[in-house]
């Protein structure tokens, strides 16, 4: 009897002691203690808290003695804890892209006031480089005393080009401006020049040349000024972007403006085919930039060019029936005075016969 | 799928509160229709439908309190699925303005530099037109305007050198 009881003893233990805990209690207690679930805890506290009943509720399941109710609301507490976590993600998320959208909204207005203050500033500098230029240019110089031959026909050749000069930038200020009186003052200086080019050589009048091309700039600059009291600065760049992208005309800026240089735009005296699409584009283009006047600067190779004021007027006629205003348009025959290539080199001297259409920059 | 999302639909014109199970049916449904959404939520999409099973299978032994346990487990899960693909969506879009938030600091900065450098620019050129005026005298410097002065050269010592 007594070794049936001692037999028994152990099975009545066990058959007291508490069921083993379902593996999905331990699963939800390791996921509730990581950082990330303390991290939920704080940025997506309600599903934390959802997560934390359940598995409250596991655990009286399993005093219970619910083993299967305790497995399942275990299991739901795990899903409940990720539910958090992903939760605390786009709380975070949003956190985050709404720091983005601030630093976004401030670095835009900072980029905005920035641009905006280095264009005027820009304007500035540019104006104030220009006065700069006029005040060099005019400044009396040494008199250029007798020269030997060579010298002499040197300065001839020099002189012959910035009276070039001159009479290009005071057409350009008339186009702009055409009653200003420094205007009048520096055409007069460009005829005065004109005739002592024509009547006499010698000396070369270099000196006066240079005065009146300085003069020139000078009123260009001041008709720039009078015509507008907005910056053109972003409107050359936009005109020169636009004639770059349009590719093959390698527009460049001068003192009058943006240039373009055209050649072998004519076969014989009639405009090709080619020549005659370039001119269309240009005129578009001009078409859509009213504000900027018109030059059509012929360049002759020398006496014997074949081109000259009258295929000039056959380009101005194409830009006009592509759209250019007519009336803020002037044709300009600069004779051999600007080459580019010694006219002596035969074999060259056909790259020297160019076009120049010039968008004279109206200024502000 | 149409079946699901129309009985969900009947509920909520009813007014009838949805069950766990068919609101875990009507997101399983949504998510399964988008092949890039089922990819990135593919484990608990996985344990929804397994736990939507294991439900079914209570129900058919009588065991209906487990069965709806099981339910509200296979919600959970199709609700963390849910907010799975939200939170990629919420972080993609944080990533892409912090990137755009960035460059925008950056383009911000290199302004500032030309700005500096324009500021710098127009300094030296007051500096210099200040020098100048003072040499020359005031802008714009316009020639004599008596035809004699223009006509007669200017006397080398009546005149400044240019360097």
């Amino acid at each position: 009897m007594r070794r049936l009881f001692l037999l028994s003893l152990p099975i009545l233990v066990a058959s007291c002691a508490r069921p083993p805990r379902p593996a999905a209690m331990a699963d939800a207690e390791s996921v509730r203690r990581t950082p990330a679930a303390k991290n939920a805890a704080s940025l997506a506290p309600e599903a934390y808290l959802h997560a934390e009943k359940l598995r409250a509720e596991a655990e009286t399941a399993y005093e219970n003695g619910d083993l299967p109710g305790a497995q399942i609301l275990a299991q739901r507490a795990v899903a409940a804890y990720q539910h958090a976590l992903v939760l605390a993600r786009i709380s975070y998320a949003g956190e985050t892209a709404n720091r983005a959208r601030l630093a976004l909204r401030i670095a835009e207005q900072a980029l905005a006031q920035n641009d905006g203050e280095l264009k005027r500033v820009s304007a500035q500098a540019d104006d104030l480089e220009v006065r700069i230029k006029v005040i060099k240019d005019a400044a009396p110089i040494a008199a250029a005393g007798r020269a030997d031959g060579a010298r002499e026909t040197a300065r001839l050749a020099s002189a012959r080009s910035l009276a070039l000069d001159a009479r290009l930038l005071c057409a350009a200020a008339r186009m702009i401006a055409a009653d200003a009186a420094p205007l009048t003052q520096a055409q007069g200086l460009v005829d005065d020049l004109d005739k002592r080019l024509v009547s006499q050589l010698r000396p070369a009048p270099v000196d006066a040349a240079m005065r009146a091309r300085a003069q020139c700039l000078g009123a260009l600059t001041l008709a720039r000024r009078s015509a507008s009291t907005t910056s053109s600065v972003g409107k050359s760049d936009q005109l020169l972007s636009e004639l770059s992208a349009m590719g093959g005309l390698s527009p460049v800026r001068d003192d009058r403006g943006v240039v373009v240089t055209l050649r072998n735009l004519f076969a014989g005296d009639q405009l090709t085919k080619e020549g005659r699409d370039r001119l269309d584009s240009l005129g578009r283009v001009a078409q859509a930039h009213p504000d900027f006047p018109v030059q059509v600067v012929v360049h002759a190779s020398g006496p014997k060019s074949k081109l000259g004021r009258d295929e000039g007027m056959a380009i101005s006629k194409a830009l006009v029936e592509a759209g250019a205003n007519a009336e803020r348009m002037l044709v300009e025959a600069a004779g051999s005075a600007h080459p580019v290539i010694d006219p002596s080199i035969a074999r060259d001297a056909s790259r020297n016969e160019r076009i120049e259409i010039i968008f004279v920059d109206p200024g502000g | 799928m149409i079946l699901t999302l129309g009985a969900a639909l009947v509920s909520s014109a009813t007014g009838e509160q949805l069950s766990d199970r068919m609101i875990a049916e009507q997101i399983l449904a949504t998510l399964g229709a988008s092949s890039a959404q089922r990819a990135l939520a593919h484990a608990p999409l996985e344990e929804s439908k397994h736990a939507l099973e294991r439900a079914a299978g209570a129900r058919r032994s009588g065991d209906i309190r487990h069965a709806e346990q099981l339910e509200g487990l296979s919600r959970e899960w199709a609700e963390t699925a849910r907010d799975l693909v939200r939170a990629a969506a919420a972080e993609a879009d944080a990533a892409a303005l912090e990137l755009a938030a960035a460059d925008a600091g950056v383009q911000a900065e290199r302004a500032r530099a030309l700005l500096e450098e324009a500021i710098a620019r127009r300094g030296r050129a007051e500096a210099e037109l200040a020098k100048l005026a003072t040499d020359a005298g005031p802008f714009p410097t316009l020639p004599p305007t008596s035809a004699s002065a223009r006509a007669k050269p200017a006397k080398p010592s009546n005149t400044k050198g240019t360097p």
